[in-house]
């Protein structure tokens, strides 16, 4: 027992030797979760509250608490199934004309009000939806941007939120600069986009509805022309390309097979709201 | 007087040397047949993964299994989860080489069985945010054994012979044991990291065991001189039930990327014990003068050390070599605190791969060596002594917050017996034991 004992003491002096995350335990079924989240996700979600700052002072939002807390059940009820627990998510209308959405780092999502005019039934909203969520639980913009927690390869976001002096909060808020510059202008990378029609239409019929939901709002969309998808045209892929890849995922599975429209729903909440 | 060698646990308790000594020595296979799961620790695996692995955990726990394994170690589990282990079906054997013999000479086997389907697991980890707490129930030690055996012809022992001739002989051997034992664990586990690198953790569980086991044995004694048939029967009844807490205390941390390092300390304490052994039989009358006994008594004892309960430090090390691929090894040290029992080294190694983001499969080998001393022929009623080895294996599939879990177990050993009561003879003993189970996980 003297020899354990004194094995143990060696140990635990090692063990305060050693400084290191262990990010080493995350598994291939869980590939973009960290076991030091608190950190990461903690920088996520500060920026991301000033991205969604930013678009909600680009475009004013719609205080309509009916249509704001349905938006907020059928967001709420997709993120449930993503991999993302440790965040809450946070769903607005913008009022605008603009067919168009988007997602802030952290959990934030906007729907513009010319989106949801032109959805047919809550499958359509839901398909939507998850494709934002889609961008935040792929992490897109943190990984492009490079937000994390911890002072490790990139950025340290950490020191920057919490920097007072005047080059840091210059740092800061060229990031938050980028940042809208993906959404307002530049628009995710091709890869991404798929990857958020991908995730969100899995996502969608995991939550029980419509799994060509997206592609048939995707295909309505495609039909239009003006200046009401003139900003969407610019940040996201040519739909024809979003239809080919969508049409080509559905024909190699086949996800739901008894899947909600909801259109009375919808049309009682949003219909009602905005007509 | 035969001796009768003290038996912690067991039947053979000092009421038995009441016995008139020919009587007990006709019942050839009663009270000296303790259950020997006392006389090793590593009776079931726990938890879905650390089950496939073969409980090389200590080092990993980052899920509701370590709870169990090491409360430390959940601290790095992803946000809050729960996972349910089902033992689909456990199958343990153990089988007497030549334990009894026929009028013709010829040897037989004599075989206990024990089956039993139970869930063995559950546990859950929640986040606070400050630190993770955690539940558990597990069941690290269950059988039923049921058996319903007849032999003819059998010789009878020495004492028999000698009063009634060689000619003697036993028919009708009947046999029949109802034995359930179980044991549960059940507690709150609570993990703090002290750093990025390191972190403690304590789980505190309350400790229940009862078992039941009805003993019934009836034989038949032919004496073919007087062409006499004299029926001779015993039963047994035993009861123990326990409370008591086991604390589990963890530390883990990494000393290297990649490189996981776990430690606990464990210990059972029985607060309270309570067994009851009754015991009735019928003896022959065929000797002079007959020893046609007919009694019963009941005895209650209430004894906080009925069983060997030793201090456990566990050793673990886990290295993840990438996202796919993981390896941990233990080594369990039972230190002893019943003078008759032996301390114990047990060790374990494991192995998870991933296939890809869907499917993972698991193997691990490990050790469960006897706690009982090697086996004297100068001595009678001796625990069985039996050096056990085992295989598991593993596959699970994942979706995005779920997981189940296949998984199949065997062990094995051989070693030696005294199944025969006051009799010095040793019998070749073979150990094996197959479980299959079945689990679920989920990420919320």
């Amino acid at each position: 027992m003297i020899r354990i004992t004194a094995l143990l003491t060696i140990i635990l002096i090692a063990g305060s030797i050693y400084a290191g995350a262990q990010d080493f335990r995350q598994r291939l079924s869980t590939p973009y979760s960290s076991t030091d989240e608190i950190g990461d996700v903690e920088a996520e979600i500060s920026f991301g509250e000033q991205v969604a700052a930013r678009i909600a002072g680009t475009y004013p939002v719609l205080r309509d608490k009916k249509l704001t807390r349905y938006l907020s059940l059928v967001g709420n009820h997709i993120a449930s199934y993503s991999k993302r627990p440790e965040l809450t998510f946070y769903f607005a209308v913008l009022d605008t004309p603009e067919i168009n959405a988007f997602a802030a780092p952290g959990g934030y999502i906007f729907v513009t009000k010319g989106a949801l005019l032109l959805m047919k039934n809550e499958s359509e909203l839901a398909g939507v939806l998850a494709h934002e969520i889609g961008h935040v639980v792929e992490k897109h913009i943190v990984k492009e941007l490079k937000i994390i927690g911890n002072d490790k390869s990139g950025v340290a976001t950490a020191s920057l939120l919490s920097g007072a002096t005047d080059s840091v909060r210059i740092a800061f808020q060229q990031l938050v600069d980028k940042a809208t510059e993906i959404l307002f202008k530049r628009g995710y990378k091709q890869e991404d986009e798929f990857d958020a029609d991908y995730v969100g239409t899995i996502l969608a019929a995991e939550a029980g509805y419509a799994d060509d939901a997206l592609l048939s709002y995707v295909r309505r969309m495609s039909t239009l022309s003006g200046k009401s998808v003139e900003k969407i045209s610019e940040t996201h892929p040519a739909s024809v390309s979003r239809i080919k890849q969508l049409d080509k995922m559905l024909s190699n599975n086949s996800l739901n097979a008894n899947p909600q429209l909801h259109t009375r729903r919808f049309s009682d909440h949003v219909h009602a709201a905005l007509q | 007087m035969p001796t009768l060698n003290y038996i912690p646990g067991g039947l053979a308790t000092m009421s038995m040397l009441r016995f008139n000594k020919f009587l007990y020595a006709l019942f050839l296979l009663l009270p000296a047949t303790v259950y020997a799961d006392d006389y090793h620790y590593v009776n079931h695996l726990i938890g879905e993964r650390a089950a496939g692995m073969a409980g090389a955990y200590t080092a990993i726990s980052d899920n509701a299994a370590g709870c169990y394994y090491n409360p430390a170690g959940i601290v790095y589990s992803i946000g809050s989860n729960f996972s349910a282990s089902v033992n689909a079906y456990n199958l343990h054997t153990k089988t007497y080489k030549d334990a009894l013999e026929d009028t013709n000479g010829s040897k037989k086997d004599w075989e206990k069985e024990s089956s039993v389907i139970l869930p063995n697991f559950f546990g859950t980890v929640y986040d606070t945010g400050s630190f993770k707490v955690g539940f558990s129930y597990a069941v690290p030690d269950a059988t039923l054994r049921e058996q319903d055996q007849r032999f003819d012809n059998i010789q009878p022992s020495d004492a028999v012979v000698s009063a009634l001739g060689v000619d003697a002989y036993i028919d009708n051997y009947t046999i029949n044991i109802n034995d359930v034992d179980k044991t549960y664990l059940f507690g709150p586990s609570f993990a703090k990291k002290l750093n990025d690198n390191s972190s403690i953790g304590l789980t505190m569980y309350g400790y229940y065991r009862n078992r039941t086991e009805i003993n019934n044995q009836h034989f038949t004694i032919y004496d073919p001189s007087a062409g006499v048939y004299d029926d001779n029967w015993s039963n047994t009844y035993y009861y123990l039930t326990e409370y008591g807490i086991k604390p589990v205390i963890g530390y883990m941390f990494s000393p290297a990327d990649k490189l996981s390092i776990g430690v606990t300390y464990s210990r059972l304490f029985v607060l309270d014990s309570t067994s009851k052994l009754q015991t009735t039989y019928q003896g022959p009358e065929l000797l002079s003068p007959p020893l046609a006994i007919n009694s019963s008594f009941k005895t209650t004892s209430k004894d906080t050390e009925t069983h060997n309960n030793p201090d456990v430090v566990t050793l673990g090390i886990g290295y993840f070599h990438d996202a796919s691929l993981l390896f941990s090894a233990d080594i369990r040290y039972y230190h002893a605190n019943e003078s008759f029992f032996e301390d114990v080294i047990n060790v374990a190694f494991g192995t998870e791969y991933y296939l890809n983001e869907t499917y993972a499969i698991r193997a691990g080998l490990y050790t469960d060596y006897t706690n009982t001393p090697d086996i004297s022929s100068n001595k009678v009623n001796q625990p069985e002594h039996v050096d056990i080895y085992g295989v598991t294996f593993d596959i699970t599939r994942f979706t995005r917050n779920t997981s189940a879990t296949l998984g199949l177990g065997y062990s094995t050993g051989s070693g030696d017996a005294q199944v025969k009561t006051n009799n010095p003879a040793i019998q070749d003993l073979e150990i094996s034991s197959f479980t299959a189970y079945l689990s679920a996980a989920y990420n919320f």
